[in-house]
Order: C-alpha cells, then structure tokens, then sequence
C-alpha cells in the first residue's frame, strides 16, 4: 500500500503480446487508499523509445475510464479496456534503440503527484499500415500525418520563414563562392572522368521496400569507353542504429552498425574498351527484426551502396536508401516497378535480350509485362487456399498458372514444391557463373547459373548448376535444350521465374 | 539481431537498459545527490538581496542534475536551458529562477538577471562568484563533482537500476568495486560511466551481479 490509490494493470493475454490491428485488452485495477478527490482516471496507450538516445514517442491516446468523483478508502474499482494494437512501429529490441509499446493509468489528484501505472506489452507484425500502397521501387513515409490543417497563416509564416533562410543562404553562398566553386568543379571533373571510362553506367535497384530474408536483386549495366583496369565491383548492404542523445552542443550521436555484408558483383580484371560489363546478382537481405525507422532522435537506416573500384582513379559509387519492412506489409504494395517509365528505362538499361522483361505470365501470352505497375498483390488469404505439393514440374506450372501472377499464392505453391526431386527439361536463354548461391550451398558457388524456359512451357526457371555440370554446360548455347534434375527453391517474385538448384 | 520475442529486459527483471538516456523528469526523479545546504541557503530568511546558488562543473559531471534535484523542492521555480548560439530570453516569471548552461548568457542578460530580486539558481562551466557578489547577493558554489565519490557512485548507480525494477524480484546490483574501477577510469565524469554501464546491460544474457566492467 502506497499514496491514496494503488494502480495496477492487467493484460487478458499472460505473454502481452499481439499484432498490429488485433484488440488489446486488459484490466485497469484501482485500490483505494484513502479519501481521494479524483478529476478523472485515464488510460492512455503510445509507444516510446529507449535506449542510448533522447526518447520519441508516438502520440497519445487518451481515453477516460472514469469521470472526477469522490474515492472512498477500500473501494477497488476496475475498468476493463480494449483498444486496437498500432500497426507501426512494432516492438524492437536492438542495441542503441528500443521501442516499446506502453499503457498507463492514472488517477488525476489535485495538488498532488497522479497515482499511475505503467506496463508495457509486445506489438508484432500484423496489418499493413495504410500509408503502405503503390510499389516496391519507392520508400514509403510511415509518420504520421499532421491532424489538424496548419491554416493559412501557419503556412504563410513558414513561406516568409524560409525566403528569410534562402536569402541568408544566398549571402552566404556569395562569400563561400570559391570554396562552392572549387568542389563542384571537383565532382565536375571526376563526374567526366569516370564518364570517359564507363560511359553511362545503368543500374536498377527494382526493390527499395524489402523484407527481411528477402532475395534482394540488382542489375548493372555499362560499356566501357576505354580499357581500363578494376579491382572489382561490389555491394554492400549496410544497416545502422543511429541515436542521439542531449541538444545543442551538447548532443552526441551515437551509431550501432546492425549488419554490413559485402557481395561480389565481379572480379577484378580488365575492361576493354566497347565490352558490355552486364553483371546481376541476387543476395538475401539479412534476417533481422531491425525495421527501417525513423523518428526526430532515433533511426535505423539500411541502405545499399555499388562500387565500381578503379586502381589509381576515383571509384564509381552510388547508394540507395532501402526501407526493411516486415514480410506481413508487402502484402499492401505491388512487387513491380511502378511506372512504366520506370520499367522502361530498366528494361532498356539492364537487358536487351529481354531478360528483364521476360517475366511475361505463361498463363496469359499477350499480357504486356509493363502493365504489371497497375496489378496489386492478391491479398486473398493464402491460409485459406494452401497449394498442393506438385509431384512434376508440368504439375508445378499448372498450379502457378492458375493463380493471378501477382498472387502471392506463386511463392507459396513453389514453397510448397521444394525439396521435391523433378526432371526438367529446359531452353537455355544463358548460362553465367553463379555468384553468392541464393541455395546457401556453397559447393554451388563454383558453378553455373543457367536461365531459360521451361520446355513445353512459356514459364522462365533459373537453376544452380553443379559444378560437375560445367563441362556440358559449356557445350551449350543459347537455344540449346539442357535435361536435369531440378530442386525448386523459390518464387522469385520480380522475374516471375522459379528459382531451383540441380540436385 | 533476431525479431523480438520478449519484454525489454525482463531476463534482468528490468523494464529498460537503465543506463540509457532518460527524460527530464526521470532524471529528476533519479537525482541522487545531497541539496539539503543548497536548499537552506535558498530558504535563508530574506535579505535586500535574494540569495544565487551557482552550480560549477564540466560538461557530464552532474549540473543537470542538481538543478533537477532541485526543481523538485521548488514547485513555483521557472526553468531555463540556455542553447549555443541562440538569443533566449530567461523566464523569470519564477521564484527561484533556474538557468542552466549560464556560461552562454550574455553579459547583458547577466546584469539584468543579477539585478532581479529572485532567488537564483545556475547551472554553469564558469564562475560568476565574483559579478554576483559585486551585485550584492549571497553566493553559494557548488562543485558539481562532489558527489563522485565510490560509495556515491556505487548508490547512485544502483538507484539507478531498482528505478526500472519491472516487480518485487531482485535486480542486478553494481558492487562497490566496479564503482571504485568506475571512478578510477572515468574520474568524475559520470556519464561516461553511464555509457560504459549501458554497454555492459546490453550484453547481459542472464541475470547477474555487475562484478566487473
């Protein structure tokens, strides 16, 4: 026993924890101690960060349990209450930051310190947030939106503010001139050089939204204008917890790298001159429950950065911002690029040979691959239709033709299928060097990577090689028809193609 | 780092890492540092000149948290945090008037906030003893490292992590000794203690005393 009230609260669930959009529930239990005046008993719920920065918090929802009235001591009043969980962000435990999800109770005392409680409790990955539409080739803003309208002189101070701010910059860009003037001419320069060796160096990054585990893809394409050494060229995807603690002089920002896994895109060698440099890869995003996050202290950043590295001359790089979110949300954004200029300047800048394009659904030939920007994900509970294991390959396609091909019924059905030994013929479309095995079997990675269609089919497939097929493998040409035995590993959702390993 | 699976620091019977930042009115609620001479200098019965407390010290060994200690014995007190580089007007709307980080009042400010007939109470990397006295009030000065001692440490410390004992279960405890490393390591800077306790709490799998960092 304690002050006027003791304050408890109770969860209906013994582990806390629920999903996005699922209704917490719980008890608020109230013991009163002595006589207390109340102006009210509150329950507000909000999540909160903690950790080595300053705390953020979402906003606050607020919602009376009981309204000012007269405590008599021994009273225990109890209020159940319910509320839909949020739907980001969702619990996370990492180094620098954690966010956690709370409800409070208090009892609202004149004069005197608010008798409260305070218990958090888990909030997983459950519906898709509703800024959560369009596609996966932009990052998608998930602050919330301002309630209330700013109003028209709120606006009007913000314009004059920031003239204010421009002709300060102004100013100041007059005496910093040549400073301004020499960097630029610099990144002019290097921009030009690089430019004399690559020429245009096309690279798509079609997936800016990813999922954790997720087989991330990234094409680059460039002809060489000279020949020129490199030492290789190579990806790193990197995620960092930044937080910041104090203000003004004072603050210190504090970073915790997450992960950082660098992947070989191609080895050093020389360039020549005309050569069309024409590499793909596909690397598993890291597991991890480190979703992109971003609040005014505290962020988790993942981002993907190329580099061509050129011994003796300026190295060609560029980086992307990527936003890691749970598997549950993509469920709300289509796999495909979004604009058909989008996937136009893909196609023309990484594939003329229609590798990019191929993904054109087997069940419906004269489906324009560009119109892919308009689908949405089948959004069809999947539980509610779970695919048969297919027992051939032709069983396997038949099963993925009878669902949209934005389903995500197709990831499942080829899920379905692994592990099952099948024989397959295929037209080979080209055959490369495997690089970074998405079968997590090393011994494939000295092997090939053969692309082509299915015979009998229009449905692509992409088989891991065993190295012990690289002779016949040579051997073969595009066109040409190659027999194995096939394992199905995945759907890959950006090709429309299996992906499968030789067994 | 795998997706989430339990409440934050429950291994520890602790709702948090007790080491990381904390809000203002945590900190106030944490601030374990004796205040009972600032205090009775401030309540002294009033004089032509309202008493200054001033609170002197580097940066992490402990002003704020005077002053926040403070704050809570003074309900009706107004507080002020002087930014770098910024013009900001102090409250003295107050009774005693709070400012920290009063190194960066201008000289103007000064002379008009000595001036005030409010009890003062500042926060500072500098001395102002002697333009306050030279503006009649009693000065009082406080090393803001008095309270670095080990046993200091080591309570300060332990307070710290029963404040987020998530129930009635034990919690880890620091050992004087680790205080005592701390004090030699860091001297009197306590946040660069916090820092390396918060690292120490984040690599704790199972619950445990803190017997050395």
């Amino acid at each position: 026993m304690s002050g006027k009230c003791d304050v408890r609260i109770v969860f209906d669930r013994n582990d806390r924890t629920w999903r996005g959009g699922e209704s917490v529930s719980g008890r608020v239990i109230v013991t009163v101690n002595q006589e207390t005046k109340s102006n009210g008993i509150r329950l507000t719920h909000t999540w909160k960060t903690h950790g080595r920065g300053n705390t953020d918090s979402g906003p606050k929802e607020t919602e009376v349990l009981q309204e000012a009235g007269l405590l008599s001591p021994g009273q225990n009043l109890e209020f159940a209450f319910s509320f839909p969980a949020p739907l980001f962000p969702v619990t996370y435990h990492g180094h620098l930051i954690h966010i956690d999800h709370y409800v409070s109770a208090d009892v609202d005392v004149s004069w005197a310190r608010n008798p409260s409680a305070e218990e958090d409790y888990i909030v997983l990955p459950g519906l898709v947030p509703p800024q959560f539409t369009g596609t996966r080739d932009k990052v998608v803003s998930l602050k919330p939106e301002s309630k209330e309208d700013s109003g028209l002189i709120f606006k009007a101070i913000i314009v004059l503010l920031l003239g204010a701010i421009l002709v300060a910059v102004a100013m100041l860009a007059i005496v910093l001139l040549p400073i301004v003037v020499i960097v630029t001419v610099w990144l002019w320069l290097k921009s030009q050089a690089l430019k004399m060796r690559l020429g245009q160096v096309e690279l798509s990054m079609p997936l800016k939204v990813v999922a954790p585990g997720e087989s991330w893809p990234l094409k680059l394409k460039f002809t060489a204008r000279r020949s020129f050494m490199i030492n290789s060229i190579s990806l790193k995807i990197s995620g960092i917890e930044s937080a910041a603690s104090g203000s003004g002089t004072n603050k210190t920002t504090h970073t915790h790298q997450l992960a950082l896994e660098s992947h070989l895109i191609r080895e050093g060698g020389v360039v020549e001159a005309g050569e069309t440099v024409e590499e793909s890869i596909q690397v598993p995003f890291p597991e991890t429950g480190a979703y992109s996050f971003e609040a005014a202290d505290n962020s988790i950043k993942w981002t993907a950065e190329v580099r061509i590295d050129i011994p003796r001359f300026p190295d060609w790089t560029t980086s992307e911002t990527l936003q890691l979110v749970p598997t549950e949300f993509l469920g709300g954004i289509t796999s495909a690029p979004a604009s058909e200029k989008e996937l136009h300047s893909a196609a023309n800048a990484v594939n003329t040979d229609e590798d990019w394009d191929a993904p054109e659904d087997s069940s419906s030939p004269n489906t324009d691959s560009r119109k892919r920007s308009t689908h949405l994900i089948d959004d069809q509970p999947t539980s509610l239709r779970r695919p048969q294991k297919a027992a051939s390959i032709l069983d396997l396609v038949a099963q993925l033709n009878e669902v949209s091909r934005h389903s995500t019924l197709r990831t499942e059905i080829v899920r379905a299928a692994a592990g099952t030994l099948m024989s397959v013929s295929i037209t080979i479309e080209r055959t490369v060097t495997t690089i970074g095995s998405m079968a997590g079997d090393e011994s494939y990675d000295s092997g090939k990577t053969v692309t082509g269609t299915i015979d009998g089919t229009r449905q692509l497939i992409q088989v891991l090689a065993k190295p012990a097929s690289n002779p016949v493998l040579a051997s073969l040409q595009s066109g040409d028809s190659w027999q194995t035995n096939i394992t199905p590993i995945e759907w890959d959702t950006l090709y429309n193609r299996i992906n499968a390993k030789e067994v | 780092m795998k997706p989430v699976v339990g409440l934050a620091f429950a291994h520890l019977n602790l709702r948090r890492n007790p080491f990381g930042e904390l809000s203002a009115q945590e900190r106030g609620q944490l601030a374990i540092v004796e205040i009972s001479d600032i205090t009775a200098f401030l309540n002294q019965p009033s004089t032509n000149h309202a008493p200054a407390v001033q609170i002197v010290g580097e940066k992490g060994y402990g002003k704020t948290t005077h002053l926040l200690a403070l704050q809570n014995c003074y309900p009706r007190c107004t507080y002020t945090w002087m930014p770098e580089g910024e013009y900001v007007s102090v409250n003295t709307n107050g009774d005693p008037v709070f400012v920290d980080e009063a190194q960066r009042l201008s000289r103007k400010q000064q002379a008009s906030l000595w001036r005030e007939n409010k009890r003062l109470v500042l926060g500072t990397h500098d001395d102002f003893s002697v333009s306050l006295r030279f503006a009649g009030r009693p000065v009082l000065t406080i090393e803001a490292r008095r309270h670095t001692s080990p046993a200091q440490v080591y309570e300060i410390l332990n307070e710290r992590i029963r404040m987020f004992r998530r129930s009635p279960e034990p919690v880890p405890e620091v050992s004087l000794t680790v205080a005592e490393q701390l004090c030699e390591r860091y001297g009197s800077d306590i946040r660069a203690m916090l820092g390396c306790l918060y690292e120490h709490f984040q690599s704790m799998k199972d619950f445990e005393d803190v017997r050395k960092v």
